[in-house]
């Protein structure tokens, strides 16, 4: 079991919760009466890190509640030390376990609270249970993807990945038209191996063979360069199609 | 900007702050004594309309909506929506596109009719379609206004007409025939003529509506030989024959509206595009395209020249100009709209 919000590891520091020098006892005092109350009203306002040191406790006891359910010795135990006010006990497990029973998400909610001025210039916050009966903290949220801005720029969109698409799809078949066609030609080329000899003028048949036999080489290991060069290319090509669409002048 | 690109941008184009034009026409048409001629055929039909109610009758309007629900009695026939807003408060007047009377669009300055429910609609709503169809159709209405204006009075500009307003198609259009043949205008011409329209924001002018008969429709547009080819048509389609015309400042035009309230309304405004066009009734036309967002939905200058760019594209939507009036926006172009962004 943990909490199902983002919280801090370490503790804040409240200061002075009963005047000086109250110790950890009078802080732990202070937070059994903010979890009491919250329990209670199901919202209160106090300062932020009141609130956010007893949102964890609370959280906490009514996980414990929900899992082990009322007879069981611990739970009990720990729900007859934070709440201070007896008969709130019965309202944990009969009004607040089938409430957050199959809840997925944290059973409260903070929200920020303007300073109060003139003051002590604390930051103050607002805890309140989840599914309380109190009208809702902040106006409901407008839906602003009808907004003709936002219908503009989800058509434009749109138009994007369509275009998209359709480049990819272009630039995929120009690349197996072409390189098919290249590849076709190389390949004839290396067939007809044996017609390049056919082809020497007289003037090279004067060469020595020696001199023949490595030209021709040479020769083949071009093609084979070539041909080799277009299949890593075809291969790039697969691997870079979403990045770069518009280069007619790669294959020329 | 220096001198040589000053006058090659007021080639065609008619500055009035900066440059006077003295061209005296005794025998060409132009735009200017047009539109004095249709303003002040409007003016007499609205005197000769209003003095036909002669006894003021009282109609009950339930307003619905904030800042709260209320019933006001107004003069059947003289009140408008307008009106109505004034009464309860004053965003109302400034903020509200069209209102819905038993909820059907109807143009915030035409006078209402009977008891009726009232809602108005902003920029802003959950749902604001509209508004935004309003607004839409009448930035093409502007965009007549815009190109009838902006060239000197040499050139007579005729006005085709309007497609429905799809706003996802990226840009609203205007079909004109310009007399400039192959003529494409430079950016910064373009920039010029987009400024007549940014501007009439500042000037506030409202949109007032008019029923009249199919006769005074053809005298009224007789020196536009496609809207006189089209007037017949389009009197046989609305109710009783009659024909809506609508009038912002001294431009009048052909439109069935409903259309927004005034043009404070208006942010930014942009013409992005002239293409040629070929109609098979009215033969070689002008397509001009533009973009505008109203003042009340911000928008970032970046997001706005992106849009831009995409209005500068032909826009394939919007159908060609023939005879048969194009077929009404049916309700499933709502519903294509409001499912648009889930299809994505």
């Amino acid at each position: 079991m943990s909490l199902r919000y983002p919280y801090k590891m370490s503790y804040r520091k409240l200061r002075g919760t009963f005047g000086p020098g109250g110790g950890p006892l009078a802080r732990i005092t202070r937070l059994r009466m903010v979890v009491t109350s919250l329990i209670r009203h199901e919202r209160i306002e106090t300062t932020w890190n009141k609130a956010a040191e007893a949102r964890d406790y609370a959280e906490l006891l009514i996980q414990r509640a929900i899992k082990n359910g009322d007879k069981h010795g611990p739970t009990m135990e720990l729900a007859d030390f934070w709440l201070l006010e007896k008969d709130l006990i019965h309202k944990l497990f009969k009004v607040f376990v089938p409430r957050f029973e199959k809840c997925p998400t944290a059973f409260t909610k903070m929200y920020r609270l303007p300073y109060v001025y003139p003051g002590k210039g604390r930051e103050m916050g607002l805890l309140e249970l989840k599914g309380n009966p109190w009208p809702p903290v902040l106006p409901e949220a407008i839906d602003k993807s009808k907004h003709i801005n936002n219908v503009l720029l989800n058509a434009a969109r749109q138009d994007f990945r369509m275009e998209q698409y359709k480049s990819m799809d272009m630039s995929s078949d120009r690349w197996h038209k072409e390189s098919v066609s290249q590849m076709s030609a190389a390949m004839d080329t290396v067939a007809k191996g044996s017609g390049l000899e056919e082809t020497v003028t007289d003037t090279e048949s004067l060469l020595s063979d020696e001199i023949r036999e490595e030209k021709e080489a040479q020769e083949m290991r071009e093609l084979q360069r070539k041909i080799d060069s277009l299949k890593n290319r075809g291969k790039k090509k697969h691997r870079d199609e979403d990045d770069d669409d518009d280069d007619d002048g790669t294959y020329v | 900007m220096s001198a040589t690109s000053f006058t090659k941008l007021t080639k065609h184009l008619h500055l009035r702050h900066i440059k006077r034009c003295y061209c005296s026409s005794t025998s060409k048409l132009t735009n200017s004594e047009v539109r004095e001629k249709r303003n002040a055929l409007f003016d007499e039909e609205r005197k000769r309309q209003l003095s036909l109610i002669t006894r003021i009758e009282k109609i009950r309007v339930e307003h619905i909506g904030p800042p709260e629900n209320c019933t006001l009695i107004m003069n059947k026939g003289l009140s408008t929506p307008f009106n109505c807003a004034a009464h309860i408060a004053e965003y109302l007047t400034v903020r509200s596109a069209v209102a819905l009377v038993n909820n059907q669009p109807w143009d915030m300055h035409r006078p209402l009719t009977e008891d009726c429910e009232l809602k108005f609609v902003h920029y802003r709503e959950n749902d604001p379609y509209h508004a935004n169809k309003a607004y839409w159709k009448s930035c093409s209405f502007i965009l007549g206004h815009i190109l009838e204006v902006a060239f000197q009075d040499q050139y007579y500009t005729e006005l085709c007409s309007f497609p429905p307003p799809y706003v996802p198609s990226g840009s609203f259009v205007y079909d004109v025939k310009i007399p400039i043949p192959n003529w494409q205008p430079s950016h910064e011409e373009l920039q010029c003529m987009g400024q007549i329209g940014a501007k009439l924001a500042g000037k506030d002018w409202k949109f007032e509506c008019l029923d009249i008969d199919e006769t005074l429709a053809l005298k009224m547009f007789e020196d536009n030989r496609f809207k006189t080819q089209q007037i017949p048509n389009m009197a046989a389609q609305n109710k009783g024959g009659k024909i809506r015309v609508y009038r912002m400042g001294d431009h009048l035009d052909i439109s069935n509206g409903p259309l927004i309230c005034r043009t404070s309304q208006i942010g930014r405004f942009a013409i992005t595009a002239f293409h040629p066009i070929s109609s098979p009734d009215f033969g070689e036309l002008t397509r001009v395209q533009g973009l505008s967002v109203p003042s009340q939905v911000l928008i970032n200058h970046w997001t706005f020249d992106f849009l831009a760019k995409r209005a500068e594209k032909y826009n394939e939507h919007a159908s060609l100009p023939a005879m048969r009036e194009p077929p009404p926006v049916k309700e499933e172009v709502q519903e294509e709209e409001k499912g648009y962004f889930w299809r994505l």
